[in-house]
């Protein structure tokens, strides 16, 4: 039920985009700049919403152990991998609408930007690692890689850093680190939640 | 004494409390300014200092001749112009401007110092400076340095007059411009994003050009706070930046100055800022530009103009200078 309904969430901006290509919202004087920025920003929270998941369990966990409760799953680890591949979808549509937009689908001024300018680099390698966890996010992709795709996935806190910094650089030039600090702000304390994590298996 | 009074029925305040005199060029047009008064009445009433005698700027309709400085690209709708706003006075986001400028930026009484290496120094306020010359409508390209622009039918008349009016000094070599800093009016100076005052520059030459104008409005009407009511340059051939918005000083000075941009990050804005589709920003490249509300979404970018289409008129100030140095 939950798991349904976090689908839904996370369809939403998809379905405000149909209403847009069809001029139903307005998305003011510069509608395409709205759409590359709310692609981004909206894979960006998905992203550290899927990192968080483990760790709000965990207090979950603590705080059910601290009220003398029997501890139960808070029961988000289930949509984990569908909130990560909407994250990845949302950044593909990123890469694209930025390809579409900024650049008039001319291919190679993308790779001209990924060498030339570091916001592009950054923002990319985070695409690209994300690609391969979404591509190993499933049970064949489990089994095959064994031991090893626990360590492949935990490339996810190297892939919010990437993605945070990505932020910080695009909003470099106007000095407006509000948001980026929020995010990372949650970053930071999740990672730290994790860290503390015991050695045994929580949630 | 400009206390406000409550407009009582379908009749307004006396114009007189609300309006400077210098914009009656036309009494007809009387009637559409008075329409605008609602407006003062939410502005003076947000406003803590509503008791003393300074009005917010309400676009009103404004005179002006037609010139042959005129584009023919179509302009841009003026709600693009009204909502889309770099005026980080007020905020960095787009929509900050618009939404905090207006009820905040009080613009008559307005006083315009005009000072440093000049014959005649002179403090003008918006009454004298239309008496400078007869206001033209000049419909101008804006490029933004982020990649947008704009054509914008303009009011305003040539920054030479005024220039001509103090008498510059032969040691007078860079004309350098200064926006109101005012806590009280605008949110945005909080931030360290700049330093305040916001100033701009131009060399001499530059300023006395007969395309750099002062503008006083846009679309028939006095400007809006969010565009940098009530007087405010416009240099075409340069990125937006250069064209400094609510201009309260204008100083002239022997030595190249640093602007606000330059300040902040000299290596992505420099002191000449000209419109050029070969020389990248830092981040991005200059080789396009969005044109706001040009088509539907999926409509191409345009290629970017060298000085923004204005090359025959100003190419000859930069001849010799290496543009990519000089950038």
């Amino acid at each position: 039920m939950l798991f349904s309904s976090l689908q839904a969430w996370a369809a939403l901006p998809l379905m405000l985009g149909g209403l847009v290509v069809f001029g139903v919202v307005d998305l003011g004087a510069n509608p395409q700049e709205s759409i590359i920025r709310g692609l981004g920003q909206t894979s960006l929270v998905l992203l550290l919403f899927a990192y968080a998941i483990s760790p709000i369990e965990r207090l979950w966990h603590l705080f059910a152990e601290q009220s003398g409760r029997k501890p139960k799953p808070f029961g988000l680890v289930p949509a984990r991998r569908s909130v990560g591949l909407w994250a990845l979808g949302y950044a593909i549509l990123h890469l694209l609408a930025y390809w579409l937009f900024e650049h008039d689908r001319d291919t190679w001024k993308v790779v001209v930007d990924f060498f030339r300018r570091p916001f592009v680099t950054v923002g990319t390698v985070a695409l690209l690692l994300m690609l391969s966890l979404g591509l190993t996010s499933n049970r064949f992709s489990m089994t095959r890689l064994g031991p090893n795709w626990k360590q492949l996935h935990r490339l996810i806190g190297l892939i919010v850093a990437l993605s945070i910094l990505h932020y910080v650089l695009h909003k470099a030039g106007k000095n407006d680190f509000i948001e980026p600090a929020a995010f990372g702000l949650v970053a930071l304390t999740a990672w730290f939640i994790k860290l503390k994590r015991p050695t045994r298996a929580a949630g | 004494m400009g206390s406000f009074k409550a407009p009582t029925g379908p009749s307004a305040p006396k114009a007189s409390e609300i309006t400077p005199e210098a914009f009656f060029s036309n009494r007809r047009r009387l009637t559409g300014a008075l329409l605008s008064t609602p407006g003062i009445a939410l502005g003076l009433a947000a406003c803590p200092t509503g008791a003393s005698a300074a009005s917010l700027a309400v676009p009103r309709p404004l005179d002006a001749q037609p010139s042959s400085w005129k584009v023919m690209d179509k302009p841009t709708e003026e709600h693009h112009f009204l909502s889309y706003n770099n005026f980080y006075e007020f905020g960095t986001d787009k929509a900050d401007p618009a939404a905090k400028a207006p009820s905040r930026l009080l613009v008559d009484p307005w006083k315009l110092r005009v000072e440093g290496l000049v014959a005649k120094p002179q403090t003008f306020d918006m009454q004298d400076l239309l008496k400078l010359a007869k206001l033209e409508e000049r419909v101008y390209r804006l490029r933004c340095v982020e990649g947008w622009s704009m054509v914008v039918p303009w009011l305003g008349l040539s920054l030479s007059a005024l220039i001509k009016r103090v008498q510059p000094l032969g040691s007078a070599k860079y004309v350098q411009f200064a926006s109101l800093a005012d806590e009280k009016q605008m949110p945005g100076l909080r931030s360290d994003v700049l330093q305040w005052p916001y100033q701009e520059a131009l060399r001499l030459d530059e300023a006395l050009h007969e395309l750099t104008l002062l503008a006083v409005g846009a679309y028939g009407k006095t400007l809006a706070a969010q565009n940098g009511a009530p007087v405010r340059l416009v240099v075409p051939w340069k990125y937006g930046f250069k064209s400094a918005k609510s201009i309260v000083s204008i100083k002239f000075i022997e030595r190249q100055p640093e602007t606000s941009w330059q300040k902040a990050a000299a290596h992505e804005y420099g002191f000449y800022s000209n419109v050029n589709p070969e020389v990248p920003h830092r981040r991005w490249s200059q080789a396009t530009e969005r044109r706001i509300g040009e088509g539907g979404l999926f409509a191409s970018r345009r290629p970017t103009l060298m000085f923004n289409g204005y090359a025959d008129q100003v190419a000859s100030l930069y001849t010799g200078m290496d543009l990519r140095r000089f950038y």
